[in-house]
């Protein structure tokens, strides 16, 4: 994260109206400006500004908080010593004691003088993850199959987060979403009327007539009975033809498919190889749903069985279906490859009859080899148990037989109650009461009247951004409740808050500090919390990055045979998951003896032991590499770009997300050298030649050793001594203050040592995320003070989390 | 709206069109010289040419075509290539890519999003407003950006592109299209009403975060209005050949990427043929993908990283060798098929290639791949500029020349203010 967001050109304007001889006067007595000329102005002066920042006009004058941005960054150099730089003139220890004493006091004032006058952007709007958590949650919908925001465009993160105001842009193509979007809810939720009937569709394998073969075999030529027999030929998947005719299920609901099914010849004449075929395995039956509308997007599988040898199973599954979707059973880990290639090659080679068209079909003998046979295939539904559905009594509940204005506008009121997350007056809705009551008056259909005022609510502003106007009294800076309320369901769900949450809220008791905090372990106990791990995990940890870049598929098969890319990231959802939940210290993100698992991940780490595919909590010791964020796979996949690992993005990683002091970037005036990198064999070497150049060492002293101590880990994580080309991996390195460090687990002892710095960091991320907006100079104190009480007191990450709800920031705009 | 009596038969890339008349179209609009140029193709690899197979050694018009180029050379007496254009206020990295037609990096428009409008939108401004589509952005986008300061999304789909070109709605589809914008629209101005009054009570900083969702509403109002007035003409039809394959033989049109490049610029040639639109950009993706080409090892982008390493500069040539072939085939599409006018396309199209990355091994912003086509320009010649230090001559120039060109009154792109006029008319 950058912390210091103004420099430059602002950071001249801001100077420039205090006038020139109010500095000079501040100069006399102020010890900073020749502190600064002696030690700083040669690389941040007039001729050179290093980094884009210049503090040869600076003084103790504290007016603007851009001013003050740049006096915390002088004071946080220093008491880093990373400032100035080693080959450059020192102060000494005496001379910078006396300055950061000096600097403290002065910030100090400045916080005091400038609170709550700070700049920030504070209004954001819902990004389409909260969109669509927030869609969910106001109306109870089961938002799996049904996504209105598929078409949404990308949100841009700011400060790595894709939830901070500043960066979420709305434009008139994201508007257009919003419109088309509320109609598609709109659709979906206002269901007024009876029940829709119960449909039963069965086909079994005891009926001889014709309609009741699915997908079956057909040799029907000379008036001959249709085979009886329902079988999922090889991979063709398997459907009940009434569905498939009637285009899917006739309304969204709740529905059972039941099916009973048995592996027949599961070992036959037939090679593995010819068939390509594993007969060893026992057979697995899969059901997937999909939507002809939707198209093959929409497929999804929904559970997968085993089906033993010569014995029946029956399998039922309850599955919520929206509209238009049928399912299929597929025979899952059936022969490979196309139906034709086994028909014209693998039959005929077997079955010297079998010559299309000179003799029999091919398709006689398809029974000769192994088969899934399904006995029976039924779905039922739809069943509710409400009817009408929740989402729509919420607001609708008991309509009248002939609903009029009234209830009308008292629907649409319960609506944007609920929508604006705050009680709301009617005076502010009425242009939406009104939009609904003239359409109904007009075009005299109730029902699309409502459709149409649910459609503007959820269009309006007061819906789609998190507003927190001003208070009326300017003295009060404090959120109120509801705002409070609101602030925390979107850190911890990323979704509008819960009736219990907005009950707090009305009753007026979210300021009482106890109630806060238990509303907070509810939540964080809550299964919407699996918002927090995936969004703000996902975006500290770079996990979405994974897949950007995935390895070759020819050489790296495990990668994809074991999906191993969805099990790196599961270990460390579950990881973060656990430290939440158990409140375990922040150290453990650094290093710890466990980590979760399944097979497949622990084959690719060559931990034994672990079977199945179910992610489970293992011990591991210190010579696996595994314990700690450094160790898991997810990490150092995500770092790499497919093909090799990438020291100078796994350094920027380490020194942005566990350090908190990333790199500025390359700055834009000094033209890149292009990198030559004929002759040269090891990626050490080939960042030396790159660190030679003056401009790029800065920086790239701080990121390399980070990066070529991680050099152990290949590019999709795995441990090695030596390099594909036999050259050993030397992952010794030298940090830019000199600490000696060798391989990851010196990078670890590094950051143990230092604990101060990643529970800093780890804070400002978590404030940033908590209020999304980016940090400013104001926001200080209480990065301060959350990280000092946490190393003071040892806290674990629940509780750092409950510090940040209950810092000034979070509950003040 | 009438119906259009009057229909015509075009003949290009072997395929029928049939043509509503357009003449009703532009009742409204200005009466164009013969040789108006009116229409604007922009093409951009995200990741740029490596400048050694792009840019030619020798200067004039007898340069020996660059290896990369090679395919480009019957059209070179139609074509120009410069060496050392750029835009000075942009840094390198990889968002240079997007600042292409614009020249000006995202970071520094904080306070005036408006000098993000590219050069793309600009003319569609201005010649967009007669045809149903004000501009066509296919393929990976990221480098056309709006007057409000927004990075417009593209389309990516032949057959979606196709189908919005060609394929008129049924009666049904277009009544309720028709109750959807009116809906819709009825919708915008109570949420308008409701945006002014929370505007009132939001804090500064945050009303101009709100003042994005007011222009949003009058934009999309524009735009629900354009919408309304296009739905009952009747689109031009055209042969689903394109993207179906022809029937007399048994050749797949591939539609995936990077296969479908060549259906994309069928599609381009028919669009501006049919007067759909005026105005194309048409991007190529970055990303690391493996390339499904002989003799490919490795994903596009660790390519574009070689280090000078001839085996992977040969792999990235034979990728780039692809993206200018199927240029040379669009420009000869661009030759042979007549505008309405019974002009080749090409003469009253300006056509660009090239990127704001200019060399992707060092991320670098400097000496742009820049090739220019069609237009009515002077063609044929390679022209090399100087550099002062960092920067080359402003890309500015070359587009406030482009903007000349289609008569507009400006003399300024960016921050730049001089022009090409000299080499180019």
């Amino acid at each position: 994260m950058r912390r210091f967001i103004f420099f430059g050109l602002m950071l001249i304007n801001g100077l420039m109206l205090i006038g020139g001889q109010a500095i000079a006067q501040q100069r006399s007595a102020d010890p900073l400006p020749s502190f600064l000329a002696r030690y700083c102005v040669d690389c941040h002066g007039a001729k050179t500004q290093k980094a884009d920042r210049r503090f040869d006009r600076l003084a103790t004058d504290v007016g603007e908080p851009e001013q003050a941005e740049l006096l915390q960054e002088v004071l946080d150099q220093l008491n880093l010593g990373a400032m100035p730089p080693e080959d450059a003139d020192q102060p000494g220890e005496a001379e910078i004691k006396r300055m950061v004493a000096h600097l403290t006091v002065v910030m100090a004032k400045a916080k005091e003088s400038m609170r709550g006058n700070a700049g920030k952007v504070v209004l954001r709007r819902l990004n389409r993850h909260e969109y669509r958590n927030t869609i969910r949650d106001l109306f109870h919908l089961t938002m799996v199959d049904f996504d209105p925001t598929t078409t949404f465009p990308v949100d841009d993160a700011t400060d790595g987060f894709d939830n901070v105001g500043e960066g979420l842009v709305t434009s008139d193509y994201l508007l257009r979403n919003y419109l088309d979007a509320a109609r598609q809810v709109a659709d979906k939720v206002i269901r007024p009327g009876p029940k829709p009937e119960l449909l039963h569709y069965r086909s079994d394998n005891a009926a001889d007539n014709e309609p009741q073969i699915l997908n079956g075999v057909r040799i029907d030529k000379e008036g001959r009975k249709e085979a009886g027999r329902l079988f999922i030929k090889f991979r063709q998947p398997l459907g009940l033809r009434q569905l498939d005719k009637r285009r899917g299920v006739p309304a969204d609901g709740e529905y059972v498919i039941r099916l009973s099914a048995e592996a027949i010849r599961r070992i036959s004449r037939y090679k593995d190889e010819d068939l390509r075929y594993n007969s060893a395995e026992p057979m697995r039956l899969s059901i997937s749903i999909d939507s002809s509308a939707l198209g093959g997007t929409a497929h999804r599988i929904i559970g997968e069985y085993v089906i033993p040898d010569s014995e029946v199973v029956q399998i039922e599954h309850r599955v919520w279906l929206e509209k238009g979707f049928t399912f299929h059973v597929h025979w899952a880990n059936g022969p490979n490859g196309s139906f034709k290639r086994i028909l014209r090659k693998v039959l005929p080679k077997y079955n010297q009859d079998a010559l299309y068209p000179i003799r029999n079909p091919p398709e006689m003998y398809v029974g000769s080899g192994p088969e899934l046979q399904v006995m029976s295939l039924e779905i039922e539904g739809p069943f509710y148990d409400h009817w009408p559905v929740a989402g729509f009594a919420r607001f609708f509940p008991d309509p009248p037989n002939r609903p009029g204005i009234d209830y009308l506008d008292q629907s649409l009121l319960r609506l944007a109650d609920v929508a604006y997350r705050r009680p709301v007056h009617q005076d502010e809705v009425e242009p939406y009461l009104q939009l609904a009551r003239n359409h109904y008056q007009q075009k005299g259909d109730f029902w699309e009247a409502a459709k149409l005022g649910v459609r503007a609510i959820l269009t309006s502003p007061n819906f789609l951004y998190l507003a927190e106007p001003q208070s009326a009294d300017a003295g009060h800076s404090g959120v109120s409740d509801h705002e409070l309320a609101t602030r925390l369901s979107y850190f911890l769900w990323s979704s509008m808050p819960d009736d219990d949450l907005r009950g707090s809220a009305d009753r007026g008791e979210l300021s009482d500090p106890e109630v806060l905090r238990n509303q907070v372990e509810r939540m964080l106990s809550h299964p919407r919390a699996t918002a927090f791990v995936n969004n703000f995990a996902g975006q500290w940890l770079g996990l979405r990055k994974l897949g950007e870049m995935p390895p070759d598929p020819e050489t790296n098969r495990a990668y994809y045979e074991d999906n191993l890319e969805d099990a790196m990231r599961e270990e460390t959802r579950r990881f973060f998951r656990y430290l939440l939940e158990q409140n375990r210290r922040l150290s453990e993100f650094i290093d710890a003896d466990y980590t979760f698992l399944n097979a497949a991940l622990a084959r690719h780490y060559g931990i034994p032991g672990v079977a199945g595919d179910h992610f489970r909590k293992v011990v591991v010791g210190k010579a696996s590499h595994r314990g700690g964020l450094l160790g898991h796979a997810s990490v150092l996949t995500a770092t790499s770009n497919g093909v090799e690992s990438q020291p100078v993005v796994r350094g920027v990683w380490i020194l942005e997300n566990l350090l908190g002091t990333p790199p500025n970037p390359p700055p834009p005036d000094i033209e890149p050298l292009e990198p030559d990198t004929r002759g040269v064999s090891t990626i050490r070497q080939l960042m030396e030649k790159h660190r030679n150049n003056p401009t790029c060492y800065e920086c790239h002293r701080k990121i390399d050793p980070l990066g070529l101590a991680m050099e152990n880990f290949d590019h999709v994580g795995l441990w090695r001594d030596r390099y594909a080309k036999r050259l050993p991996v030397d992952a010794s390195a030298e940090l830019s203050d000199g600490t000696h460090i060798n391989g990851p687990e010196g990078i670890k002892n590094f950051l143990l040592q230092e604990p101060e710095r990643f529970t800093r960091c780890l804070t400002e991320k978590l404030m940033v995320y908590a209020l999304g907006r980016r940090l400013s100079f104001a926001d200080r104190d209480d990065v301060d003070r959350i990280t000092q009480a946490t190393l003071k007191r040892d806290l674990g990450f629940r509780e750092l989390v409950q510090h940040v709800v209950a810092s000034e920031a979070f509950q003040s705009k | 709206m009438t119906g259009f009596p009057r229909r015509e038969l075009l003949r290009g890339l072997g395929i029928a069109v049939a043509l509503p008349g357009f003449d009703s179209l532009y009742a409204n609009s200005v009466q164009e010289p013969a040789n108006a140029v009116r229409r604007f193709v922009c093409v951009s690899p995200n990741y740029g040419m490596n400048p050694g197979g792009f840019f030619p050694a020798e200067t004039g018009s007898s340069y020996r075509m660059p290896a990369l180029l090679e395919a480009l050379q019957p059209h070179r007496d139609a074509m120009t290539l410069f060496t050392n254009l750029d835009h000075p206020g942009v840094g390198g990295g990889h968002g240079c890519s997007n600042t292409f037609l614009n020249g000006v990096d995202l970071k520094n428009t904080k306070d005036n999003p408006q000098r993000l409008l590219s050069l793309d939108q600009l003319l569609a401004e201005k010649v967009g407003r007669t045809t149903r589509y004000p501009s066509l952005l296919l393929g990976s986008g990221g480098f056309s950006w709006s007057r409000a300061g927004i990075r417009l999304p593209t389309q990516t789909d032949p057959v979606r592109v196709f189908t919005n070109l060609f394929m008129d709605d049924t009666a049904k589809a277009k009544q309720q299209k028709r109750q959807f914008l009116s809906e819709d629209s009825s919708i915008l101005d109570v949420v308008l009403q409701d945006a002014k009054s929370l505007r009132l009570r939001l804090a500064g900083s945050d009303q101009k975060k709100l003042d994005q969702f007011l222009t949003s509403i009058r934009e999309v109002e524009q735009k629900l209005q354009r919408q309304a007035e296009w739905i009952d003409r009747r689109k031009p039809s055209a042969k689903d050949d394109v993207i179906r394959g022809r029937d007399d033989d048994d050749t797949i049109v591939d539609l995936q990427y990077p296969y479908n490049t060549s259906v994309m610029y069928d599609l381009m040639v028919l669009a501006l043929q049919t007067n759909s639109t005026n105005v194309i950009c048409y991007g190529h993706p970055g990303g690391n993908r493996l390339f499904p080409f002989d003799g490919i090892t490795l994903g596009y982008h660790s390519l574009t990283h070689h280090g000078k390493r001839p085996e992977l500069l040969k792999e990235l040539s034979i990728i780039e060798r692809f993206y200018a072939s199927q240029f040379a085939t669009f420009l000869k599409s661009m030759k042979e098929t007549q505008d309405s006018d019974g002009r080749p396309l090409l003469d009253s199209t300006v056509v660009l290639f090239g990127s704001g990355m200019g060399n992707a091994s060092s991320h670098s912003s400097r000496n742009l791949p820049v090739l220019l086509s069609g237009g009515g320009f002077k063609h044929g010649m390679h022209h090399r500029f100087d550099r002062k230090g960092r920067d080359g001559r402003p890309l500015g120039d070359l587009f406030v020349s482009v903007l000349q060109q289609f008569g507009i009154e400006q003399d300024q792109f960016s921050n730049d203010n001089g022009n090409l006029n000299h080499l180019l008319t």
